[in-house]
């Protein structure tokens, strides 16, 4: 842990904190540095290209891009980190107690993340939207029921690894009931490796979001979202193809800030983890 | 009088590996050992003799899967909630690697208080009285108690471990191997430590060692352990007087204590 900290830091990594902590802000104070209302359409203002007034132009209901851009980063981070905190809570409840409690609990909660982990993400995506109907929460509880499996898993290979620790014999015969070992020894253990991992995930979730509502199953018009954006922009794509290309240049740095971030995060906690995941 | 720690008939085997059925591996077999209050008994035996799996299960970490453990005539397998915290507080050990014993996120004084968070009653005020006086104990500065593991020598961690489990003056403290990683001078200082302890608190020690210096150094009397059985058992004084094979191979392993020495 202290060797990590002196580990070089690259410039590629400052720029990634930096852009996704730029989009968290954008998240959180969205809509009180919008210049426009993200919903207010302006028909005699349609598909203006960028200027001092909307400056990455309008959309074809004469919306401002920057304003919805904006906004959408709400919907979309904002439901990931739902998501996340979902998984994270789910992961660390069912890994946790698989790994601390071993057994027959271990062997029924292990098959049951089984169960969720043959279904590719996507299509258990699209199955639980078939059978919830659309719509943002449906979307967020599709993508917890996609994902809180591997988390589950890594926990509980992280809690099995770590039990084995000699400091945490020494705390059973320091009298520590199974609850303090948990949450005294093996947790603190627990938490840098799935953060950086979660961390990781911001992106690839936050294309499961802007995906499933591309597709007009998730955030439904005119909700600003980057997806639902990107599906508006689609009709006018040969002649207005900045319209795609602005949520699209979103999502991209977005996912691409996140990973890097994840991706730094690993490194420097936990370079073993994750190898055998493959995505 | 009843035996402050006893082992009645122990056995513990080890499942294998692997895809076919194989028969477990038997680590002890029929282990009978008492250890009296203030009794300081040394259990010799080479690497792989079960010294380590004994210890934990007279410790209570681990089930054995025949003969009873007794804590002062109780079976540990009976014992209530209650009944638990009294035997952790009065029978603690010290394992073998310092370095991996202790939390490396923890500060010293957190890993003193933990016994006494979890096996005492004490208010957080005598708890910290508590840390103190065990940092002096074992001979450590005050300020030690604000420094994590990593900080500290090889040598100042193992005190540390030997401070936590004498934390709730315990009738009995199991070394295992505690004191045999160490070097000759510390060797001797722990030993003195723990002696003077013995003569005031009146303290019971159970040294699991292979080297048979320290057993005869520290202990009243000597179990030897062979192959998960005991072969041979001898008062310490007035002189050690071990005839099975493995006993005579430990003490003929012993190396002169220097050049031309006897």
């Amino acid at each position: 842990m202290i060797a990590a900290h002196r580990l070089p830091r690259s410039g590629s990594i400052t720029a990634a904190g930096a852009l996704a902590a730029g989009f968290v802000v954008l998240a959180l104070v969205g809509p009180l540095v919008a210049p426009h209302d993200p919903l207010a359409v302006d028909l005699a203002h349609r598909f203006e290209a960028p200027n001092l007034v909307h400056l990455l132009g309008t959309d074809h209901l004469g919306r401002d891009i920057l304003s919805r851009l904006i906004a959408g980063a709400r919907t979309t981070l904002g439901s990931v980190l739902v998501v996340l905190a979902l998984v994270l809570a789910l992961g660390l409840s069912v890994g946790g107690l698989s790994g601390m409690v071993g057994g027959r609990l271990d062997a029924v909660l292990m098959r049951l993340c089984d169960v969720f982990l043959t279904v590719p993400t996507f299509v258990l995506a699209l199955f639980m939207i078939g059978a919830l109907g659309t719509g943002l929460l449906n979307v967020v509880v599709a993508i917890v029921l996609s994902h809180w499996a591997w988390y589950a898993r890594i926990v509980r290979g992280l809690v099995l690894e770590l039990k084995t620790r000699d400091y945490v014999l020494a705390a059973r015969i320091a009298g520590a009931p199974p609850r303090a070992i948990f949450g005294e020894h093996v947790l603190p253990g627990v938490v840098p490796p799935l953060a950086a991992l979660a961390t990781l995930d911001i992106g690839h979730m936050a294309l499961h979001v802007a995906g499933l509502s591309f597709l007009g199953l998730g955030v439904q018009p005119p909700t600003p979202e980057w997806g639902v954006m990107i599906n508006d922009a689609r009709a006018f794509f040969w002649t207005r193809p900045l319209l795609v290309v602005w949520p699209g240049l979103a999502i991209a740095l977005a996912v691409l800030a996140f990973n890097r971030l994840g991706d730094a995060l690993r490194d420097r906690l936990d370079p073993t983890l994750i190898a055998g995941r493959g995505l | 009088m009843t035996a402050l720690l006893a082992a009645q008939g122990l056995g513990k085997a080890y499942a294998q590996g692997g895809w076919r059925r194989v028969p477990p591996r038997p680590v002890l077999a029929g282990i009978d050992l008492a250890i009296a209050a203030g009794e300081c008994v040394a259990l010799i035996g080479r690497s792989g003799s079960g010294k380590s799996t004994l210890a934990r299960l007279l410790m209570g970490l681990e089930a054995p899967d025949e003969g009873t453990v007794l804590f002062r005539g109780a079976p540990l397998a009976g014992l209530d909630r209650g009944g638990l915290t009294t035997f952790r507080a009065a029978i603690q050990m010290v394992l073998q690697d310092p370095l991996s014993a202790v939390n490396p996120r923890h500060r010293v004084g957190r890993i003193l208080a933990e016994p006494l968070r979890h096996l005492t009653d004490l208010p957080p005020a005598s708890r910290a009285a508590r840390v103190a006086k065990l940092l002096e104990m074992v001979g450590l500065d005050p300020e030690a108690e604000s420094r994590l593991p990593g900080q500290l020598s090889g040598g100042q961690v193992q005190r540390i471990g030997l401070a936590r489990a004498l934390a709730t003056r315990p009738a009995l403290v199991i070394l295992d191997e505690a004191v045999s990683n160490l070097d000759a001078p510390r060797q001797v200082d722990i030993l003195d430590r723990l002696a003077d302890l013995r003569r005031r608190h009146g303290t019971a020690f159970l040294l699991v060692t292979h080297d048979i210096r320290l057993a005869r150094r520290f202990a009243d009397r000597v179990v030897v352990l062979s192959e998960g059985r005991i072969v041979d058992a001898a008062p310490c004084r007035p002189g050690l007087a071990l005839s099975h094979p493995a006993a005579r191979e430990l003490l003929d392993a012993v190396l002169p204590s220097g050049p031309g020495g006897p």
